[in-house]
């Protein structure tokens, strides 16, 4: 997902005054000339100082390359349902993995990201799960990782 | 004499050569993936890695990967797609001589001057670092002030042709720095009221959102791509070899010195070794017209350079903490883990462990050879294999890895929002590795500024009073402000002329 430069550039520059406005709203150290709120300040400065040349540079450029292109894999349907499966995937662990546990988890998750990407019902849930466990015992037995159990407690082993 | 024998026994523990071989194995397998690279496959190990001894650890990392960086190669060769960035510079010219019906001796080139260059870039390191230690142990907040900002600097200008977004990267990662308890005045700075981001950004699981993660949603953003078909039968690699190395070995001195020298260069790495390399070869070549038709002469010389760079990025790692390229900025959290805090101290604190590390480096290169020669024959099916399967795979093991290093879901999350930090950073032309060496610096540089600024009272020429810290101090500058002064001095000439 590419940005025109005035974009990034105008983001940045947000970014960069918050930081400068937060940095000065730190207290000062008592005797010393460099409290917590300077080198965030300098960071902020820089950070705004590089924006506004970007932002010069996009308004240079002109609006050619338009405000936002997309991948061409996020134009058609697959592609757009693959990064959401990937990011869903992601977040759906977060959420769930404590509740419902990483075994039941897990296989969910890859078996949408396999779906998302074409690979047929039945290899697509026979991997999901050999994987799933396979991870599930290098990570959980091997190096004793406490991954989260949920629903499973009963069950652990 | 002591320090070296038990670095010996270090290494030729059954345990640590089974890590080893294994790493061996996982970076052939990730380099000649296209979309999988040798940082990737350093982020992954990380989380595996975090049980062991600090020996195998790091072992793990190094055998990997030097072999990641060599089998970029055989895509780039046999499908004209790069397996890792570092083998872009030459998979054009890999591919031609393919076509010729020379892929043997493209595979041949790769492998046999990615082991040597390795091997000269792991010989300077071990003669290097140690010396360097010394000078270094005199150094103070002053010096380290300097070093680091000169750092930073190379980052900003080498790593990438645009400087404005060079720069755009390095405070991005200087900001993420800022986060937490960890500053000289030990203030909670952007925490947010969350007790996970007290203790600053967790480095490992960031890393793998933005070396892994990012590179999972980029595949899954580019329209399905289709496993490859290797059609070619490969024959025997060595073949002619040996008059390869007579013929070429002004270039595998050369791709070796400079690969070396580039990858000890703070925020640049091996890709940008190869590319240099590469036209370089061209330029000093004695038959340049060759250059593009399938002329083994460019793949020796930025083959030797990629696998020396991979070496020399560990010369700054080790000795001052500042890392070479994008893998040593992880090693570094690595070896912090583990009680070997880089520094010139560690050579006199961890002697015999870092001789073990140093032993590793030797062994993996040489390794390459027999390991290179199986992944070769085996890479129809490593490219057979299908990334839809794959990568979703890979994004459990980074959802597990991140959860791993602390435990927390907060991991995760962190992955999750540094994945697509990286993704939208790469995609809009903004490069990771200023980013990441600001990320790790940042503390580094605030801390020594603010010491030295105690010292001297708050005079800022405390900064230039010390000799080395003088110079350095000086060259930053003149590295600063040279761009400005010499189109100054053009405009002005302009007009007179």
């Amino acid at each position: 997902m590419r940005f025109h430069d005035g974009i990034v550039g105008l983001v940045l520059l947000i970014g960069a005054l918050a930081l400068v406005a937060y940095a000065r709203s730190l207290p000062a150290m008592p005797g010393q000339d460099f409290g917590p709120g300077f080198f965030p300040t300098i960071v902020g400065a820089g950070m705004g100082l590089t924006s506004l040349v970007l932002i010069a540079r996009g308004m240079a450029a002109g609006r050619g390359t338009g405000l936002m292109e997309l991948d061409t894999g996020l134009r058609d349907r697959r592609g757009l349902a693959g990064v959401a499966a990937v990011l869903g995937g992601i977040l759906f662990y977060l959420l769930a993995a404590d509740e419902l546990g990483f075994l039941i988890v897990a296989p969910l998750m890859l078996l949408v990201l396999f779906r998302s990407q074409g690979v047929r019902w039945f290899s697509a849930i026979t991997i999901a799960v050999v994987a799933s466990l396979l991870v599930h015992f290098a990570f959980y037995k091997l190096l004793r990782v406490p991954l989260p159990w949920g629903l499973l407690t009963p069950f652990s082993w | 004499m002591d320090a070296l024998l038990t670095a010996f026994g270090l290494v030729l523990d059954p345990y640590v050569l089974l890590v080893i071989a294994g790493s061996a194995a996982f970076g052939l397998f990730v380099g000649a993936v296209p979309g999988l690279t040798a940082t990737m496959a350093t982020a992954l190990l990380v989380p595996v890695t975090f049980f062991m001894e600090p020996v195998p650890a790091i072992a793990a990392i190094v055998t990997a990967t030097a072999m990641a960086i060599f089998s970029g190669d055989i895509p780039g060769c046999l499908v004209r797609i790069p397996g890792t960035p570092a083998s872009a510079a030459y998979t054009d010219e890999a591919y031609a001589m393919t076509r010729k019906g020379q892929a043997e001796q493209a595979l041949g080139a790769g492998l046999v001057f990615s082991a040597l260059g390795g091997i000269f870039g792991s010989i300077v390191l071990v003669l290097a670092a140690p010396a360097l230690a010394e000078v270094a142990l005199r150094f103070s907040s002053f010096e380290y002030f300097w070093l680091v900002c000169l750092g930073l600097t190379c980052a900003v200008f080498i790593s990438t042709g645009d400087p404005v977004k060079g720069l755009i990267s390095l405070f991005l990662g200087l900001s993420v720095s800022l986060v937490g308890l960890d500053n000289p005045a030990g203030y909670p700075r952007l925490t947010f009221g969350s007790i996970e981001l007290l203790g600053s950004v967790s480095f490992i699981p960031t890393m793998i959102g933005m070396f892994a993660v990012s590179e999972i949603i980029r595949w899954a953003a580019s329209p399905g791509a289709a496993p490859f078909h290797v059609q070619n039968n490969i024959g025997n690699v060595f073949t002619g070899m040996g008059r390869m190395m007579v013929t070429y070995r002004r270039q595998l001195l050369r791709g070796s010195v400079l690969g070396t020298l580039i990858g000890a260069l703070p925020g640049a790495g091996a890709d940008i070794a190869a590319w240099i390399a590469y036209a370089m070869s061209k330029k000093l070549s004695k038959e340049p017209e060759k250059f593009g038709t399938g002329h083994p002469e460019g793949i020796v010389e930025s083959g030797a350079a990629n696998n020396a760079a991979v070496s020399g990025a560990w010369i700054p790692a080790l000795v001052f903490g500042i890392p070479g390229d994008s893998i040593t900025a992880i090693v570094i959290g690595v070896l912090y883990m583990k009680g070997m805090n880089p520094g010139p101290t560690v050579f006199m604190n961890n002697a015999p462990q870092l001789y073990a590390v140093f032993i590793v480096f030797f062994i993996a290169n040489l390794m390459m050879l027999p390991f290179g020669w199986a992944a070769i024959k085996a890479a129809k099916q490593i490219l057979r294999m299908p990334r839809s399967v794959l990568m979703p795979i890979i994004l459990l093991f980074c959802i597990v890895g991140s959860f791993a290093i602390n435990n927390t879901a907060f991991g995760v999350g962190l992955m999750l929002v540094f994945g697509i930090v990286g993704y939208l950073m790469e995609s809009n032309g903004i490069p990771v590795a200023p980013a990441i060496l600001g990320l790790v610096l940042g503390a580094l540089l605030e801390d020594t500024f603010v010491s030295s600024m105690i010292k001297s009272d708050g005079n800022i020429w405390g900064l230039f009073e010390r000799p080395i810290a003088g110079t350095l101090g000086a060259v930053t500058l003149l590295v600063w402000f040279a761009p400005l002064l010499i189109r100054t001095m053009r405009r002005w000439q302009a007009p007179a002329s």
